[in-house]
């Protein structure tokens, strides 16, 4: 177990920026996750922390000690990657006692290691197979327990999930945080499902254009992103521009094309300052027109997908359709009058100056 | 002429958009004939002459029937002797051809300046003929050859690899021939290892050199097997080359074979040498395919 | 991306980069240039040792290619045989390469094989059965003898070249032209022909290049009558007397389209046509 730091870091490929200044920290035994798009610059982050991929420039520093001259075969961490990267030509015994091997373990100990680490990822008996043999699951879980296996200082996930099915997905979600605090091994993940980051990390750190754009806690970064683009990015999101009309101890009031609106105050705010409000579809409330508050308004569209029903709604005398979710069934239909709640604790993203 | 790519998986047809037609029998044989006919004619018609010829049956110099030649190959000095030159010049190229080819492709694999200049010069021997290659390496390590030249100033001798007894000089041409093609069958097995499987090896803490042995050599092995096959039984068989620079004893069983029907018209030992020789790649075909076989089950 | 992760050092990988690059240019380009040399080679001076460059340079050589008999009637037997042989082996294998591609054959693999069986058996047991039938069929010492059989090991390639082209023609474009009203012929001339022409152009050119190099079997069969580049290689390269000079024109009239072809078939050709056509002579 140990704590990373990155400092700096900065790498480009044929003259194009695939990173520029990369700092982090990776606290002991944290799970943090690499968060963004494709081409933000997360998996090179990854490499470079590997050691599969030399920095331009920054440091790596593992316990304070710098790594980045060390070669990777020496830094001590295993990696999990997307396609599994299992040796197709070993078993899965064989493939998980790899880097043990590697580490010049004796026979006995490597057995007795293998077949813990298989029991822990569920995979015991399967150890004669050969990785072709076993389903994207399992194949998966043989790439997990040869990472494991060797107590790695750090462990690596490299969208280790993407190539499978949903179903399958969201259970190796839980399987993957439940051992991971169960080993306590420092982790770092990597993934543009933002799903998934929030339901595995303890910490979510969003990339765009390679640099760290926000970094924080799950609910931190979904309930009070920084920017646009994280907001955007984490989960949908009606994004209501806004201006600061007056600032008190608990609350703050802007005025709006929805008129004028209360909300709860989270950040340093003056009074004429340009924002915008961050309202979650989930969050937003619809009420019967003869409602007490609200914004008076009419449902446009109405989608029903089981679990939750989404509508588009759009107040009245406004061009300015809303995402809203309502959980389950509910009873609004196309055309039917509606008063629309906005949550009072909504994310602030301030608007540059030039609005 | 030996074609190597159907010894790797690499069916040239059997495309899925191509949807085929059902079968009409006549049609298709009519089809077949000029071509696919042609060669099972070719083929047959020699190598039922070659068998019957080999018992001294139906042909030129016919005896009757007879396990003489066969008698003769199997005692004459000349034929065994031969024989066993044949083999240690074929178990020496596809050995040496192996080690050589295999590290040479594993440097390819690196980036290095140069390296697409070298990707290009080393399939020039790919489509060099055997005798051009002899022609083109004895200007080089022949008697009088550049080599001996550039070395003599020094008083260094060049040793002579036209006509030696060890057969090191036809060894040699085969190698300037057989390790670029080698190369490149190893070079296609090894580009299509995933990149992530050796990064996992490197995590994993194995360094270079136990990620080429415990990782690149096992997995290239398919295309190692396939090459060697080819290059073995191209050595085994080669003609032009030992005739050339040969030594005049021992001789290989192709210049023998030559010999005893172009020089003595006796076609009845020359069959029996042919038809011994069609045993023994026989049996390297079969052991191929066991390996395959067998390795194919550990993985299935 | 470098795949020269392990060695960290520039120096180094130039170093060895360097090393890699001398050693493949000595050991291929080199001879060639000796070649060049030695059809360079004034005959009136000759080109002993110790003498590392030739004392003296001429045409002569090359002039003899057209001058001495026998050079330039084998020069002529080679195309001539080269262009009979590359029509044969096309006319003979498309049909079998439309079939083997685009026909539901019964035993295709078995047919597959049976077209490289030519290519896996040794030539020299080949032709020592091959010698005696055409004996037999009063082919031996002919041109149509050589021709035909060239074409034994020449056509495997040519099949395979094909069939991998014409199975490469999706059915759907065939289905397409014949639904737009397209008779069959109509549909083989302006559908089918133009999208195989690639596929034909690399097979005549391997077709060619190989019947060009061919010698064992054309030894057996034509000797003495019939006599093409190859063999007269194969005698001035001691296997009759030892003559350098001649023997390094006839190598590089002989690798100059072969060359040719390596470069042609890296730029322009599709690599399967390169996987099915490489071979040696």
């Amino acid at each position: 177990m140990a704590k990373l730091e990155l400092r700096g870091i900065a790498k480009s490929f044929g003259g194009s920026p695939a990173l520029s200044g990369v700092s982090l920290a990776v606290e002991q035994g944290e799970f943090l996750t690499l968060l963004g798009g494709s081409g933000c610059g997360k998996s090179t982050t990854l490499r470079i922390v590997a050691g599969l991929t030399d920095p331009d420039a920054g440091d790596v520093l593992l316990d304070g000690r710098s790594i980045v001259a060390t070669p990777a075969h020496k830094r001590g961490m295993a990696m999990v990657f997307q396609s599994y990267a299992l040796f197709p030509h070993l078993t899965v015994a064989q493939n998980v006692a790899f880097g043990l091997e590697m580490r010049r373990h004796s026979g006995a100990e490597i057995q007795k290691k293998v077949a813990r680490a298989l029991d822990l990822v569920a995979l015991g008996g399967l150890d004669a197979r050969y990785p072709r043999q076993l389903s994207g699951g399992q194949q998966q879980r043989v790439a997990l327990a040869r990472a494991l296996v060797v107590e790695p200082h750090l462990l690596l996930l490299d969208e280790p999930l993407s190539n499978l099915d949903a179903q399958l997905r969201a259970k190796l979600r839980v399987e993957l945080r439940a051992l991971q605090q169960q080993i306590g091994v420092t982790t770092i993940y990597v993934t543009h499902d933002q799903a998934e980051a929030l339901a595995l990390s303890d910490r979510i750190a969003f990339m765009a254009g390679g640099r760290i754009v926000e970094l924080g806690a799950p609910e931190q970064v979904y309930r009070r992103p920084q920017s646009r683009a994280t907001a955007e990015f984490l989960g949908a999101a009606n994004l209501l521009e806004a201006a600061v009309t007056a600032v008190n101890g608990v609350s703050f009031a802007v005025d709006s094309r929805l008129g004028r609106l209360q909300f709860v105050r989270t950040d340093d705010l003056a009074p004429g300052e340009q924002v915008e409000i961050c309202l979650r579809p989930e969050e937003i409330v619809l009420l019967g027109p003869a409602a007490p508050e609200g914004v008076p308004g009419v449902v446009r569209h109405a989608a029903y997908q089981g679990a939750v029903t989404e509508y588009i709604v759009e107040p009245q005398g406004v061009d300015l359709p809303l995402q809203v979710q309502v959980s389950g069934l509910s009873p609004w239909k196309p055309g039917d009058a509606v008063r629309i709640l906005l949550p009072k604790q909504s994310a602030v993203l301030k608007r540059a100056a030039k609005h | 002429m030996v074609s190597f790519d159907h010894f790797i998986d690499a069916p040239a047809t059997a495309l899925p958009l191509a949807r085929r037609r059902p079968a009409k029998l006549w049609i298709d044989l009519a089809l077949l004939a000029p071509g696919a006919g042609f060669l099972l004619l070719a083929m047959a018609l020699p190598l039922v002459q070659l068998l019957l010829a080999s018992f001294g049956l139906f042909g030129l110099g016919a005896t009757g029937p007879t396990f003489d030649n066969y008698v003769e190959v199997a005692s004459n000095v000349l034929f065994t002797s031969a024989f066993r030159f044949s083999l240690t010049i074929a178990v020496a190229t596809t050995v040496l051809s192996l080690v050589v080819a295999t590290m040479t492709a594993a440097i390819l694999q690196l980036d290095f300046p140069g390296r697409r200049l070298v990707s290009a010069l080393y399939k020039i021997p790919l489509v060099v003929p055997s005798l051009i290659a002899a022609f083109l390496v004895l200007t080089v390590v022949g008697p009088g050859g550049m080599a001996a030249r550039l070395l003599q100033p020094w008083g260094i001798a060049w040793p002579s690899l036209l006509h030696d007894k060890s057969g090191i000089g036809i060894i040699v041409v085969l190698l300037w021939h057989n390790v670029p093609i080698t190369m490149l069958i190893v070079s296609a097995v090894a580009a299509a290892i995933p990149r992530p499987v050796i990064e996992a090896a490197r995590t994993l803490g194995a360094s270079p050199l136990r990620i080429f042995f415990r990782v690149i050599v096992p997995l290239c092995s398919p295309g190692i097997s396939a090459a060697a096959l080819l290059v073995f039984i191209d050595a085994f068989g080669t003609y032009a080359i030992p005739s050339i620079i040969g030594p005049a004893f021992p001789r290989t069983v192709s210049v023998m074979m030559t010999q005893e029907f172009l020089l003595h018209a006796r076609w009845g030992t020359a069959s029996a040498l042919g038809v011994a020789m069609l045993l023994m790649t026989g049996v390297v075909l079969a052991l191929y395919h066991a390996l395959l076989a067998r390795s194919r089950l550990l993985a299935a | 991306m470098n795949a020269l992760w392990f060695i960290r050092s520039p120096r180094l990988r130039w170093l060895i980069g360097g090393l890699i690059v001398a050693a493949t240019v000595t050991v291929f380009v080199f001879p060639m240039i000796i070649a060049v040399l030695w059809s360079l080679v004034d005959p009136n001076v000759g080109w002993f040792p110790p003498h590392v460059l030739p004392p003296g340079y001429s045409l002569d050589n090359w002039r003899a290619l057209f001058a001495v008999p026998e050079l330039s009637q084998a020069f002529l037997t080679s195309f001539i045989v080269a262009v009979l042989v590359t029509l044969l082996s096309l006319l003979l294998g498309f049909p079998t390469s439309y079939a083997i591609a685009r026909r539901n054959l019964r035993h295709r693999r078995l047919i597959e094989l049976l077209v490289l069986l030519p290519l896996t058996l040794p030539s020299v047991v080949l032709v020592t059965g091959l010698g005696s039938v055409f004996i037999r069929l009063g082919l031996s010492q002919t041109m149509a003898g050589v021709v035909l059989a060239q074409c034994i090991v020449v056509m495997p390639f040519t099949i395979r070249i094909l069939t991998a082209t014409l199975s490469g023609v999706p059915q759907d474009l065939i289905d397409a032209a014949s639904n737009l009203g397209g008779g069959p012929l109509t549909v083989v001339r302006r559908v089918l022909l133009p999208m195989v022409m690639p596929g034909l152009f690399a097979a005549s050119l391997l077709a060619f290049v190989n019947s060009l190099e061919e010698f064992l079997l054309s030894f057996v069969v034509g000797m003495p009558t019939v006599q093409t580049l190859p063999m007269l290689l194969w005698a001035y390269l001691g296997g009759r007397s030892s003559i350098q000079t001649y023997a390094a024109v006839v190598s590089l009239v002989l690798l100059i389209p072969t060359l040719a072809m390596l470069f042609v078939a890296e730029r322009v050709l599709k690599q399967e046509h390169l996987a099915a056509g490489f071979g040696k002579g």
